[in-house]
């Protein structure tokens, strides 16, 4: 019972959602992210503390992402870290190398590595192609950029047949209007 | 129990065994399509020569095709399928020195093979009705691999008997082939080193039992070399020249691991026999560039250490080859860091110059910006 209550009083303290909705055409603020973005109309949206999910067809198909990572922290596949004195282009190099040494993720390659804004900040914009565990192609694109004392990457990953450009042009819009509220 | 080795004598494969041989080639094909498999055609003759050489002569084994195959992978691990397929990571093959090394690696996966461990870890299960519900459970590409690969090859170890059998027979194999069995011993401590190196990435080869300081233990009583050193073969210069190109292909998987201590002891290696590659040179600085500790241990004046050596490391790499330009731009990335504003545009600059139609133009712009933003 006293877990019960824990868990009740994490998710109300927390204040996002714990279960899949429904994004309305009103702008969506995370408040503990600290940034608002227009979600694409009628995608469904997944938060909590440190990411926020949205799909329109699934995650597997289409999933745009938003997520902070601690610097310093551990990462999923290389030895490397986020350090806070990095530069745009070193960040970008981490998340590259993160991605790269993916034992799960097959015929990795990257390109148009750029560097851009976003928010108003400094930001580092990357395109990938891949091929999934279960062997579906897929493309995407990343962003990293630091506000305040906090990295985010930001992302748009869809299969490559139909689903990539279809909904591209739902990303643009989500990151044109991404803006940080603090 | 009884099953009984590959030898001269011929075997009859039981339903079980076709099935986990089955299996494994399904497991195979998986890989062989993930783009991991490191495709050189010298170095697969190089490898499946060993073949011929170490396996018993005589051998009846209709059913068992062996082969090597080597995959991108930085890691140390090796590992074979019932069927007699090998794989060898670049991990463990840029560790190894020389073909006595690589031998031992190979006579320790054959053996495997011969002794038809695999079928023998597979009946002494409890429940292998359960084991076939769960490998029957797979949908292809790579979620497969991770969790059939431990099912139907060696990769994750078999038993201690079985392994310390494995090293035993591999053993004598290496032994009646003619190679130094001595460099059996200095192979596993190749290993050993390396793990020390890189602790928490600790490779499936070495998670086998037994402990990797038994097995050293077990080969200095084998070979009866007590002291590595007393050795004759050590490096060995043709097999560096084979291997170069796949050594450093292992070194940029390295890197972007963030394996930098293998990276640096690796480097030391090459750069003594090739001093004069304008690619070390620039790999090595690169290292320098990048490298942080984890755990900020490190303190400043060692950073300003690791930036001195990175541009000294650089300018190596364009004294030797005076179009190397990412070193140029990995200069000015080193000198931006350091706050030297002036050396940090004219790199910059010069590199660009240089390559006005770089895809990366962006990015050098970015760099740019940033070194005229600084005081």
């Amino acid at each position: 019972m006293r877990k019960i209550i824990f868990i009740f009083l994490v998710v109300m303290l927390s204040g996002c959602e714990t279960t899949w909705k429904k994004a309305e055409l009103q702008g969506f603020t995370h408040p503990k992210m600290k940034f608002t973005a227009q979600l694409p109309v009628n995608w469904m949206y997944f938060s909590n503390p440190k990411m926020i999910d949205i799909t329109k067809d699934g995650e597997l198909l289409n999933d745009i992402f938003v997520e902070t990572v601690g610097f310093n922290t551990e990462l999923s596949a290389t030895k490397k870290r986020y350090k806070p004195n990095m530069l745009m282009d070193e960040l970008a190099e981490v998340d590259i190398d993160n991605l790269r040494s993916n034992a799960s993720i097959q015929h990795f390659d990257v390109f148009n590595n750029q560097m851009t804004t976003l928010g108003g900040e400094d930001a580092y914009r990357f395109e990938i192609r891949y091929q999934t565990s279960d062997g579906l192609k897929k493309k995407g694109i990343v962003y990293g950029t630091k506000h305040h004392d906090r990295f985010y990457r930001i992302g748009y990953m869809a299969a490559e047949q139909y689903y990539y450009d279809l909904h591209r042009k739902s990303f643009e819009k989500f990151i044109q209007s991404f803006q940080f509220s603090d | 129990m009884n099953v009984p080795n590959l030898g001269t004598q011929s075997v009859v494969i039981q339903d079980d065994e076709r099935r986990l041989m089955n299996r494994a080639k399904e497991v195979r094909e998986a890989i062989d399509q993930s783009g991991w498999i490191y495709d050189d055609q010298a170095i697969s003759v190089y490898l499946n020569a060993f073949i011929p050489k170490l396996l018993p002569q005589g051998l009846k084994a209709d059913e068992v095709d062996f082969v090597i195959k080597v995959i991108k992978d930085p890691a140390l691990n090796a590992f074979s399928f019932p069927d007699g397929q090998i794989y060898v990571t670049t991990g463990i093959l840029a560790v190894a020195e020389n073909e006595s090394q690589i031998a031992t690696l190979l006579a320790h996966e054959l053996t495997h093979v011969l002794h038809r461990h695999g079928l023998k870890s597979f009946r002494s299960l409890k429940n292998t009705t359960a084991w076939w519900e769960s490998v029957g459970l797979f949908t292809g590409g790579l979620g497969m691999i991770v969790s059939e690969l431990a099912k139907v090859s060696s990769v994750s170890g078999f038993s201690q008997g079985l392994e310390t059998e494995a090293d035993e027979a591999g053993f004598e194999l290496l032994k009646k082939a003619g190679f130094d069995t001595a460099q059996s011993v200095k192979f596993f401590e190749l290993m050993d080193h390396y793990y020390k190196d890189e602790k928490g990435t600790e490779p499936y080869f070495f998670s086998s039992h037994p402990k990797l300081v038994e097995r050293i233990k077990n080969f200095k009583r084998l070979s009866g070399v007590q002291d590595v050193s007393e050795t004759s073969e050590t490096i060995d210069l043709h097999y560096q020249e084979l291997f170069h190109e796949l050594i450093v292909e292992n070194l940029k998987l390295c890197l972007s691991s963030g394996m930098y201590k293998t990276v640096e002891n690796q480097l030391s290696r090459l750069m003594k026999v090739y001093p004069q590659d304008a690619h070390l040179a620039f790999l090595k600085g690169e290292l320098y560039r990048e490298r942080h500790d984890p755990q900020e241990k490190r303190k400043d004046r060692d950073k300003d250490k690791d930036y001195a050596v990175s541009l000294e490391s650089y300018d190596l790499a364009l004294s030797l080859n005076n179009d190397y330009d990412e070193a140029e731009l990995g200069k000015g990335r080193v000198l931006l860091i350091q706050g030297k504003k002036d050396e940090a545009l004219r790199c910059l600059n010069q590199y660009l110059q240089k390559k006005s139609s770089a895809d990366n133009k962006n990015l050098v712009e970015y760099l740019l910006k940033k070194a005229k933003s600084q005081p």
